[in-house]
């Protein structure tokens, strides 16, 4: 077969072909006025994506870079913190929290749910020094999403904790409001709703968590917001710019803000549903509940007797397709399929159709077609 | 217009580069992202001359590579040697007042370097537990001689360890790691290496290693070598998404490197150096360092050049050269000769510069000038 690859993990996604002509422009210098002009867009575009209006800082580094920073400047040594564990990202936070020191409590919720809000709220009830709360939006390794909007009311109701989001792999997918929903600090990146090559991390704090942060005696220089800040308020980066990189952030943003911000949450969710109404008529068990799933990536736990890995493995071998392994706990045992960024349906049909073939390959006792058929009569229904 | 982008970095890069760049995102546990890892890991040690130390590879621009150089191997309180020869030396100051390291500098005027007599004394006076070398000083332009530095600290204060900021050096100037006896050495992707800013490269000696795992408390969570070491080892295993098609571009570039030869790169570097020196020369402008590097030169004004017209009629006529920083705002100019750039393109700049001056009434001997690039 022609080696024509689907790229179906959560992230880093496919990039568009105008993201990628965009990064083949010709070097310019990070501190000229044309970078000028593109950081400003790229800051204003981030900006309306998630209803910040106070500042967005972008870094050169890898989602885990920016989510250190937010650590790093929004809270303090010794400062007690709750970090909401729903996942391998979530206990991430935990860990970077702990490594500098942090008194760190940590909340953690089986995989597969997302967090009630009574579940932080009566920790913060009995923990009324906590300064921040720690949250993962859409948590890709148990594949769920908490619902942050109300979570972050019912936090408020107890505590005046600074309240953080890790939004890497919900910027773009779905709503984040931060200034109506009351978001101190939103982390994300590059490489999954934004459709851009990985290698740029971004941060996003209101004003209360700005002043906090420009108070902090932090340790950090790479990561120190006063920096950023500094540098923001005069339009340029703290630092040398991954130029290449950025050229396609833009576009990737920009691409995003024509089809409508709206248009794009929407979509993602189509492909959620999508993907587990298929999977369903394959008597095929989920990682995540209904309520809970995760519109971007979906877990599946690999049929009894069958390596979830060897699952991804003859995928990628014989049908080109590249889904994810399970992180974490659930490695071996579950795979997830990533319809996140610069997909359609297209892409998802195909991946259906691998999936069930992969399935049948490996032994797996199923009806080839019946998934698809689901999928096409839902296609037609959603108009996708 | 085709711009000829001349600063100290990010420099030109080359369109087998920019290809590479453009190529499809493969997920980061791809095998053959797995083995385009691996393979670069070993060009970047052989980049440094590296061949006993640990490499790394990192989404992040160069002053990440700096950061990661102190805070894996300084606890609080511990002593610092800085050598600077310009902003980006004292920069490691700035860093160390940030952990809580007791910084002593060693600043030598602008242009001159620090005498080595002096580093000898200062070494052997006190205890420091690190030094720093700024390899090449992007803002005065000045090489040091680590070697030779390396080699004095390594004899009076043999506990000392040896980090190097390669930035504005590594692939440009001769870096050898293991031969001089460094333990820590970090540069970025976009200067003499010529691939797109985004990544830092960095190689620890076993001994540094040592001292991070001594280390108590953990400065960095996102820079900490022991996070990343299992990925460089064994890159199918995940820390943080690396910055994969920029991981493309430098393997290509590296790869261009070393089918040139990186003895003939670095031939290449003070070949160009030469040439734009000869040439500027004859127009009236002086180097600001007296040990100049091959990788960049940083030009002092003739009196009655005012900088913001030479670089804005520069910059009009396609040519990008970078104003000066620190105490030499405005009263020097820096141009980048390093990377992918040709003899050609840099031809063509002297010749602009030429023009711009003329056309600010200044007399020169144009012939000579060529000349003396060519010579």
């Amino acid at each position: 077969m022609i080696n024509k690859e689907f790229l179906m993990i959560p992230g880093p996604t496919p990039l568009p072909p105008r993201v990628v002509a965009a990064m083949t422009q010709p070097m310019i210098n990070h501190r000229g006025p044309r970078f000028k002009e593109i950081f400003k867009e790229a800051i204003d575009i981030t900006k309306e994506l998630i209803n910040c209006s106070q500042d967005v800082f972008l870094v050169p580094s890898s989602g885990t870079g920016a989510m250190e920073l937010a650590v790093e400047n929004f809270t303090q040594r010794g400062e007690k913190v709750l970090v909401v564990d729903t996942g391998f990202f979530g206990e991430r936070f935990y860990r970077i929290n702990v490594a500098k020191g942090r008194n760190a409590i940590r909340v953690q919720i089986p995989w597969g749910r997302a967090v009630l809000p009574e579940e932080i709220t009566e920790i913060l009830a009995k923990n009324n020094d906590v300064t921040a709360v720690f949250l993962t939006h859409n948590e890709t390794s148990s594949t769920i999403i908490n619902n942050i909007k109300e979570i972050s009311a019912r936090i408020k109701e107890v505590s005046d904790g600074l309240i953080v989001v890790d939004a890497v792999s919900s910027i773009g997918i779905t709503r984040i409001d931060m200034d109506n929903w009351g978001i101190d600090v939103v982390v994300a990146a590059s490489q999954k709703g934004l459709m851009s090559p990985p290698g740029i991390g971004i941060v996003a704090a209101s004003k209360r968590a700005v002043e906090y942060a420009l108070s902090n005696e932090s340790e950090a220089f790479y990561f120190s917001v006063k920096d950023l800040k500094k540098n923001a308020d005069i339009g340029q980066p703290f630092t040398t710019f991954p130029v290449s990189d950025f050229f396609g952030l833009r576009e990737g943003l920009g691409m995003l803000r024509e089809e409508g911000f709206d248009n794009a949450y929407k979509r993602h969710v189509i492909y959620k549903n999508l993907v587990r109404a298929s999977l369903k008529e394959l008597n095929l068990k989920f990682v995540a509940n209904d309520n809970d799933a995760s519109p971007c990536v979906t877990g599946v736990y690999a049929p009894d007797g069958i390596d979830a890995d060897q699952i991804v493995e003859h995928m990628r071998e014989r049908y080109n397709v590249e889904i994810a392994s399970g992180q974490g706990q659930l490695k071996g045992k579950a795979f997830r399929i990533g319809h996140m960024g610069f997909i359609n349906s297209n892409d998802l049909l195909v991946t259906i159709g691998a999936l069930e073939c992969t399935l049948r390959d490996l032994g797996y006792d199923l009806e080839l077609g019946k998934g698809m058929n689901e999928f096409l009569e839902l296609r037609r229904k959603y108009e996708v | 217009m085709k711009q000829l982008l001349l600063i100290p970095g990010p420099t030109l890069v080359s369109d087998e580069v920019l290809e590479a760049l453009s190529q499809e995102t493969m997920a980061h546990t791809d095998e053959r992202f797995v083995k385009i890892t691996s393979e670069t890991l070993v060009k970047v040690k052989a980049l440094f001359g590296a061949d006993k130390g640990h490499p790394f590879v990192i989404a992040g621009s160069g002053t990440l590579g700096m950061e990661m150089s102190l805070t894996n191997i300084l606890n609080d309180k511990e002593n610092l040697l800085v050598i600077s020869h310009g902003y980006f030396g004292d920069r490691f100051i700035e860093i160390g007042n940030a952990l809580n390291v007791n910084v002593d500098v060693l600043k030598a005027p602008t242009g001159e370097t620090v005498p080595i007599e002096i580093i000898e004394r200062t070494v052997k006076d006190r205890h420091f537990d690190a030094i720093t070398i700024t390899h090449v000083d992007t803002s005065t332009g000045t090489l040091s001689d680590v070697e030779a530095i390396a080699k004095v600290v390594h004899n009076v204060s043999p506990s000392t360890l040896i980090i190097v900021d390669g930035v504005c050096a590594a692939g440009g100037v001769k870096e050898l790691f293991d031969d001089w006896g460094i333990d820590v050495i970090f540069t970025g992707s976009q200067k003499a290496i010529a691939v797109p800013p985004g990544l830092t490269m960095l190689a620890f000696s076993e001994r540094a290693i040592a001292k991070r795992k001594s280390m108590k408390i953990t400065r960095t969570y996102y820079g900490d070598i022991l996070r990343w070491i299992p990925v460089m080892e064994d890159p199918h295993r995940y820390f943080a998404t690396p910055a994969v098609n920029m991981v493309y571009a430098l393997n290509r570039s590296l790869n261009d490197i070393f089918s040139f030869g990186l003895e003939n790169y670095f031939e290449k570097h003070i070949t160009l150096a030469r040439r734009v020196r000869n040439a500027m020369s004859i127009t009236g402008f002086e180097l600001v360092s007296k040990n100049p590097a091959p990788t960049l030169s940083v030009f002092k004004y003739p009196q009655g050049i005012s900088d913001t017209d030479f670089r804005s009629k520069l910059y009009e006529k396609g040519i990008v050269v970078a104003g000066a920083l620190a105490e030499l705002q405005g009263k020097a100019f820096r141009i980048g000769h390093m990377g992918s750039i040709t003899e050609d393109e840099l031809m063509v700049a002297v010749k602009k510069i030429v023009e711009v001056l003329e056309g600010m009434g200044v007399k020169i001997e144009k012939g000579e000038v060529f000349k003396g690039f060519l010579s």
